[in-house]
């Protein structure tokens, strides 16, 4: 318990699962490997169809703007015929809440099932520990019919992986051929992309915000020092002095996440920056990065973090204002403070350029979590297994969707005044588990829907607005380098190390240099020179 | 040598087998779950360490991923941070052996001494108690009491003086980390001293008495001399797992005070092997270790022999 938040700062997997965190470039999608760019361009990825039938009341874009609700439609519309399963179907996930009852006490879980036609047997890993699980499961041989495959968690060589064990979907899903499943139809080709390996089609994608990590604070701490928005460095640097007294502290204990933020500020870039001669050069490289480390080493310095490294999760300290702010998944993230404190609506952070003047950027996340290749096997199987995902995959507003996410009507959840699905007393119990086991292995395009706050929906449509004017992505997204699926993650995580040292004064600056020449030579000039090899002729020059 | 065992054997397989097995039948079936136990979890495991030799990728498994020789191990040799996690072992072990290895010995002629039965029950009660808490929440323990916004640091903060860094000092961890380990098992690794000390023959202490000899002679010359023989096996054993200096409670505070000073070579196997997806380097860790530590139980054995002790094995015709 005390070293989940520790382990998702070292090994880089993603608080809350929704978005990836930036440095995770690491993480091959696949794409490429092996010669597989040209056939990876041959791929007709599958044909892209909208859901009909719901208009939003905030439109998306293709920024990456969500599509915001601010009520739930109220005659859902079902979006599947029949049930897709005839046969129990067994699959490896993960959840990031509490794990749910199991099967044989969740209504929950039962209702789902008898919704699906027949049981759905998951296999629930928790955070940290999935690529273990999932190592140790495939090393065993026996699989599930379905295992969830994150993209940023640092499962190595993804490609050879996939041909060995696991099932070619193109021909099922590669251009018209989806239209037969119109949920995964509904799915975005940017999303699609996460799932072509080897210029084949190797699961439904699934899809998450866009949006990357944020820093949030409550509203109440920070108006004594005049509100968490800063529009220099140094006076972020004084506010934070100035709510650090006694017991009650400035920033939470997240060094690696807090660090994201400051590089934000001192414009370091997502993963890498492409530079005019269309080289690229690796966020640990560059001066801005290196700008952050020192500020946040003088942060540490005035004693302004949280003294306990160890702080399971900061949630509760934000809200009863001990700490005044900590980084968040994303904007999104609001809902985490308003379930602890149903008054409370938290303040989050726009980035700024450090000196006033100087360009921020906005680092945008992954856009999925992966997706769910099936074992291999026969077409029977393989199209119910499809029809399973057609049905999970179901987008916000239908059927399926309540079903899914909110139980069966007048068990695991209620209609308040505004006829929208309020959680029951034994929905709370049997739900979030279930459903964040489901969601990470299977998901719709995003949306922003606050249930019972509709407001928080507009003011969070408002934020993603203003993060989109700096926002940038990660120049490598939907490309592949074994270097970096070998050893990125091993990499990342002992340049890491050095910079733990570095902000919390264990080391000087001088090891800075010392760990990126370790990281170069590690592997990381390596992997630039794979991932320039393929970098998309659509990617903009991001540096000089 | 040879000739010599050779001969004992013969001398000692006296009887028949069907009349051994008659004789000895129920000490067989009693050690059977041990054996069935050690040869599941401990011997067939330990074939898995093939890994150690080869490339090895999980969804190709042991037969089909590729060998590689000694590369692991040249790999090893070149990494800087198996050296660290080395150095970190074993200092951490020799502050141990020289720390918390004496304190369940003191604690047991403690105990020893009481008179009172009553008194004698709890201090052992309350003495083996944390042994049974999980290394989580021994470190949490600590960590609310003596960590950056622990009960101790706010109540000098209160007193306006500045907080010691107890727990995220890297130059005093060695010492943070025997303290919780006296704390959690000093207690329970007294039992077995304990149970040494009620075979040592009373009259002898009377008999001392008798002579003049103070309470300190005594416990020179009768208790601490009855005790050898337990403490020189529990010593050796103690050497031959040294390496192993313990992985939950380095991985936990791993972060508070850096890898520099918390990184042993469990952690090291763990965080290159598993989470960074090298398997084979975390096994040709692993494997490494393990030879030393054999290297190191069989001399400190062979050691004890000399000295005249028992150790915890003996060639055959010894004892």
């Amino acid at each position: 318990m005390i070293s989940r938040r520790r382990f998702l700062q070292v090994g880089g997997a993603v608080v809350g699962a929704m978005a990836a965190g930036p440095t995770l470039a690491a993480c091959g999608d696949g794409g490429t490997a092996n010669g597989g760019a040209k056939a990876s361009s041959d791929l007709a990825l599958p044909t892209y169809k909208p859901f009909e039938g719901l208009r939003p009341d905030f439109p998306g874009a293709e920024s990456g703007l969500e599509p915001g609700f601010l009520r739930f439609p109220p005659d859902a519309i079902a979006s599947v015929k029949a049930p897709p399963l005839k046969n129990a179907v067994s699959a490896l996930t993960e959840t990031f809440a509490t794990p749910p009852p199991p099967m044989g006490s969740n209504p929950m879980w039962q209702s789902l099932n008898t919704a699906l036609g027949a049981e759905l047997r998951l296999t629930i890993g928790t955070d940290p520990g999935y690529p273990e699980k999932f190592a140790t499961l495939l090393a065993s041989d026996s699989l599930p019919d379905l295992m969830w495959l994150p993209p940023n968690q640092g499962i190595p060589n993804i490609g050879p992986m996939l041909e060995a064990k696991f099932q070619d979907l193109t021909k099922y899903l590669s251009g018209d051929a989806v239209l037969e499943y119109p949920n995964l139809a509904a799915l975005k080709p940017a999303s699609w992309r996460t799932a072509v390996v080897n210029g084949k089609i190797w699961g439904a994608p699934i899809p998450s915000t866009p949006f990357g990590q944020v820093m949030m604070g409550n509203p109440r701490t920070w108006q004594k020092v005049g509100g968490l928005q800063c529009s220099t460095a140094d006076e972020f640097f004084a506010k934070c002095k100035e709510l650090t007294n006694g017991t009650n502290y400035a920033l939470e204990p997240a060094i690696i996440n807090m660090l994201h933020m400051f590089g934000e500020w001192f414009g370091a870039p997502n993963g890498w920056r492409v530079n005019s001669d269309r080289s690229l050069t690796y966020l640990y490289e560059t001066d801005n990065y290196k700008a952050a480390v020192e500020y946040a080493a003088k942060l540490w310095a005035a004693k302004v973090f949280y003294p306990d490294l160890n702080l399971a999760d900061a949630t509760p300290k934000t809200v009863n204002g001990q700490i005044a702010a900590q980084v968040t998944v994303g904007p999104r993230a609001t809902s985490d403070f308003r379930a602890m404190d149903p008054t409370l609506f938290v303040d989050t952070m726009i980035p700024f350029g450090h000196d006033g003047k100087a360009k921020p950027v906005y680092d945008m996340g992954y856009g999925t979590v992966g997706f769910t290749p099936f074992k291999k096997t026969d077409e029977g199987r393989i199209r119910e297994l499809l029809a399973l995902m057609d049905y999970l995959s179901a987008p916000f507003g239908t059927k399926e969707y309540l079903q899914k996410n909110f139980g069966v009507e007048g068990q695991q959840y209620q209609l308040d005044g505004q006829k929208n699905p309020v959680l029951t007393k034994a929905g709370t119990q049997q739900t979030p588990g279930l459903v964040s086991a489901l969601q990470i292995m299977t998901a719709p395009e995003s949306v922003i829907f606050n249930p019972a706050f509709p407001d928080d929906t507009k003011k969070i449509y408002a934020t993603e607005q203003k993060l989109l004017e700096h926002a940038m992505r990660n120049p490598t997204a939907g490309t592949y380098s074994d270097t970096s699926s070998k050893v990125g993650p091993k990499l990342t995580a002992a340049f890491r190390d050095t910079i733990v040292d570095i902000v919390t004064g264990r080391q000087t600056m001088d090891a800075y240099d010392e760990a990126l020449k370790r990281w170069k030579s590690g592997g990381g000039d390596k992997m630039r020179d794979e991932f320039a090899a393929v970098l998309p002729a659509s990617v903009p020059v991001t540096g000089s | 040598m040879l000739k010599r065992t050779s001969s004992t054997t013969r001398v000692k397989s006296g009887l028949p087998l069907a009349a051994k097995w008659r004789r000895d039948w129920q000490m067989v079936l009693l050690m059977v779950p041990g054996v069935v136990f050690l040869l599941v979890f401990f011997y067939l495991p330990v074939l898995g360490n093939v890994v150690a030799f080869q490339d090895f990728q999980p969804f190709l498994g042991i037969m089909h991923s590729e060998w590689n020789g000694l590369q692991n191990f040249v790999n090893l040799y070149d990494n800087p941070d198996f050296w660290d996690a080395l150095r970190n072992t074993l200092l951490l072990a020799a502050v141990q052996l020289l720390l918390f290895f004496p304190v369940p010995i003191g604690l047991a002629l403690i105990v020893d001494s009481l008179v009172s039965n009553r008194v004698r029950r709890w201090f052992q009660t309350i003495a083996y108690l944390p042994h049974f808490l999980s290394w989580v929440l021994v470190v949490t323990l600590f960590q609310q009491s003596l960590g950056g916004a622990g009960f101790v640091n706010n109540l000098l903060r209160h007193a306006g003086l500045d907080p010691i860094p107890f727990m995220t000092n890297p130059d005093t961890f060695p010492l943070l980390v025997v303290a919780q380990l006296v704390w959690k098992d000093a207690g329970w690794a007294m039992i077995i001293f304990l149970a040494a000390l009620t075979t040592v023959d009373v009259s002898l202490y009377e008999a001392a008495a008798a002579d003049g000899a103070g309470r300190w002679r005594r416990l020179w010359h009768i208790t601490l001399p009855a005790l050898r023989t337990v403490i020189v096996l529990l010593l050796i054993l103690r050497i031959g797992d040294i390496l192993s200096v313990g992985f939950e409670q380095f991985i936990l505070q791993r972060d508070s005070v850096g890898p520099g000073a918390a990184e042993v070579l469990d952690t090291f196997t763990y965080y290159a092997g598993v989470v960074g997806g090298d398997w084979s380097s975390g096994a040709a860790a692993g494997l490494a270790k393990g030879v030393v530590g054999a290297l190191l139980l069989w001399g400190a054995n062979s050691l004890a022999h000399r000295l005249g002790e028992p150790g915890i094995f003996q060639k055959r015709g010894q004892s």
